[in-house]
């Protein structure tokens, strides 16, 4: 009996896997998801687990996806093949960084900055 | 870097590069012909006119970071991403008022070297020295790796054949003709980047319009269109010191305003940073297309490439391959000449041989700038990829430069003191906030520490600086 | 609290419009020093 192999996958394929181990943080929305698979995969998230939120990232047989803008939340991300197989999940967390920290952050470096403005538009001194 | 399949064919890539080397290397032959004596090889006569001028300051600040990064940044930080490194402009429209103040100062200068040497003497300049030479190494070796990685993403030519080409091409060129050559080429190159930035920015419009990106990024990527997006907003003042740091010390830009022509030196970073403002975002919306378009991104530093291969095809594959060779080039080759000048002026001519003849030091100019080439090239060859984030280190030592420099050129009170330790206490507290903080307060940090004791030294100074002194004949 | 539509076309069709203003701008200027003479 001839045994063919589905789309060109090897017969016992290997589960789509995350680069990474199961969970990652970021604090500025954005991540790299890095994969290894034997076939193309499609690469889904969800948001806080929530099933109406799944969107597809990408399709396709890169290695890796850019994913940023992320608001703050709990992201799944599950890749699966065309064979079906499923990836274990990877569970990516965005804790933006606190705005207070930043607003601060925005101010010194305004004041820092006009008094250089300002000191090289006052010109010379003391002449 | 990602494992996507080359955009430009090989063959395509190798005769572009030859054709754009071969136009660099005659024009740098024959521009170089006017040059004589060392003041013409490192200054271009004194004379640069408006235009050229102007195209230098721009495309000299014009490097594939911002070309490259432009779209990087903005797929990371969005619309204040963007904006935020527009603010590096600032650099150049606030050095404009300082470009007049130092060509008051020093009609006979050479180097930003000479500056530190004069004003605050030897332990400042020599500590200004290693700050500057590490930054002017470090701008150097990433830009040339930045080459190689590029044409490899971009045309499967390998790397080390890549970054030693474009390394070889702008060590001859600027060799033969200076800095005449290195602007000369500038006002080429500013064109061409600046045409095609203009040229793929609105062929993405055309495939996709801006209610459309929008309504993509908020259904998907909705933090980049926030106003208080904390990352993208922190990062506006750390860049924009940042700007005003390397522009304030570094060679490449005092060699300009020694350069250029009486009364054009304001005018031409004036009109060179307004020049320069609008490219990063002009260069970096595109990234913010890229879920519109459905262009997959599977590194951040490739999405500018990747959206121009999806909307232009093979023809926005040369226009990339075109836009960042010059822009790498405009880059390299004005690195190479200011910091062989500033070697050969302040450690050459100053320390080592106060009694060269002026003709041997135009060949000594020459023979550093090939030196700096091999140098860099010998890092660059092993692809170190942690090298190219070395940079970042630089944040710090520049940030820490800006209120020495700036009360140097205004304050006579300003003193050694201040300067020494602002410049020490400033890097020190900079890089301490960079390892045990993060990136983006390090630059912050070192200017504001430097700030606090420059101006305190200032405060409690009893000297009075006598500009006469700065007035030192060639 | 986002950037509006507006904003981003905005910013966007300027930028790209001050771009080409620049290019054009450098080659009049360009050439008003090269017919004086006075290029470098």
């Amino acid at each position: 009996m001839l045994l063919l192999a589905p789309f060109g996958a090897p017969l016992h394929a290997a589960a789509p896997r995350f680069v990474q181990p199961g969970a990652i943080t970021s604090d500025t929305g954005y991540a790299m998801i890095g994969w290894s698979a034997d076939a193309p995969v499609t690469l889904t998230m969800l948001r806080n687990d929530d099933p109406a939120t799944a969107r597809t990232l990408y399709s396709g047989s890169n290695s890796a996806s850019f994913v940023s803008g992320l608001e703050d939340g709990t992201y799944t991300l599950i890749l699966r093949d065309k064979a079906g197989l499923r990836s274990a999940p990877l569970e990516l967390t965005v804790i933006h960084q606190p705005l207070a920290r930043a607003l601060l952050l925005v101010t010194m470096g305004a004041l820092i900055f006009l008094a250089i403005v300002a000191t090289i538009l006052r010109g010379p001194r003391d002449e | 870097m990602s494992d996507v399949e080359a955009i430009l064919p090989a063959q395509t890539a190798w005769l572009l590069l030859s054709a754009f080397s071969l136009l660099w290397i005659a024009l740098g032959a024959y521009w170089g012909r006017r040059n004589t004596s060392f003041e013409d090889h490192a200054l271009a006569g004194r004379n640069i006119g408006l235009a050229l001028g102007t195209a230098t300051a721009a495309a000299t600040w014009i490097t594939s970071n911002t070309t490259m990064l432009a779209p990087q940044f903005a797929l990371q930080l969005g619309i204040w991403g963007m904006l935020a490194y527009a603010t590096a402009s600032f650099g150049l429209l606030l050095f404009a008022p300082m470009a007049r103040r130092i060509r008051t100062l020093m009609p006979h200068g050479y180097t930003s070297g000479d500056f530190f040497r004069l004003r605050y003497g030897r332990l400042a300049w020599a500590i200004f020295l290693v700050f500057t030479l590490f930054y002017s190494l470090t701008w150097l070796v990433s830009m040339a790796m930045a080459g190689g990685i590029l044409l490899k993403a971009l045309s499967g030519i390998p790397y080390a054949w890549g970054m030693s080409v474009i390394l070889a091409v702008c060590v001859i060129y600027t060799m033969r003709g200076g800095l005449a050559a290195v602007i000369g080429t500038d006002f080429i190159q500013s064109l061409v980047i600046i045409a095609g930035i203009v040229v793929v920015g609105f062929a993405v419009l055309s495939h996709v319009p801006i209610e459309r990106i929008h309504a993509n990024l908020a259904s998907e990527r909705p933090a980049l269109l926030s106003v208080l997006f904390p990352a993208a907003i922190i990062a506006i003042f750390n860049n924009l010191l940042f700007g005003l740091g390397e522009v304030f010390h570094n060679n490449v830009w005092w060699s300009r305003a020694f350069a250029f022509r009486d009364g054009v030196a304001g005018k031409a970073f004036a009109l060179g940073g307004l020049v320069w403002f609008p490219i990063p975002i002009a260069a970096g919306f595109i990234a913010l297309a890229s879920g519109a378009l459905n262009v997959a991104v599977p590194a951040a530093d490739m999405v500018g490439p990747l959206v121009i291969a999806d909307v232009l095809g093979h023809t926005g594959a040369i226009a990339i391959f075109i836009i960042v060779f010059c822009s790498l080039a405009s880059s390299i080759d004005s690195l190479l000449a200011a910091t062989s000048d500033l070697v050969t002026e302040d450690i050459y001519r100053r320390i080592l041989r106060p009694a060269a003849a002026p003709r041997n030091l135009k060949k000594v100019a020459q023979y550093v700038t090939l030196l700096l080439g091999v140098l860099t090239w010998a890092i660059c060859l092993p692809r170190i990829g942690t090298l190219a984030t070395v940079l970042f280190f630089a944040g710090p030592l520049v940030g820490a430069m800006i209120w020495p420099i700036v009360t140097g050129l205004y304050w006579r009170r300003a003193n050694a003191a201040g300067a020494v330790g602002g410049m020490l206490l400033g890097a020190g507290v900079g890089l301490a906030c960079y390892f045990a903080i993060g990136w983006y307060v390090a630059t912050l940090a070192a200017t504001a520490v430097s700030m606090v004791w420059v101006l305190a030294c200032a405060r409690f100074s009893n000297s009075r600086f006598d500009w006469a002194k700065l007035k030192e004949t060639a | 609290m986002i950037f509006s539509a507006t904003f981003l076309g905005a910013i966007v069709y300027v930028a790209l419009a001050w771009c080409a203003l620049a290019a054009l701008g450098l080659s009049a200027v360009l050439l008003r020093d090269l017919v004086n003479g006075d290029v470098w």
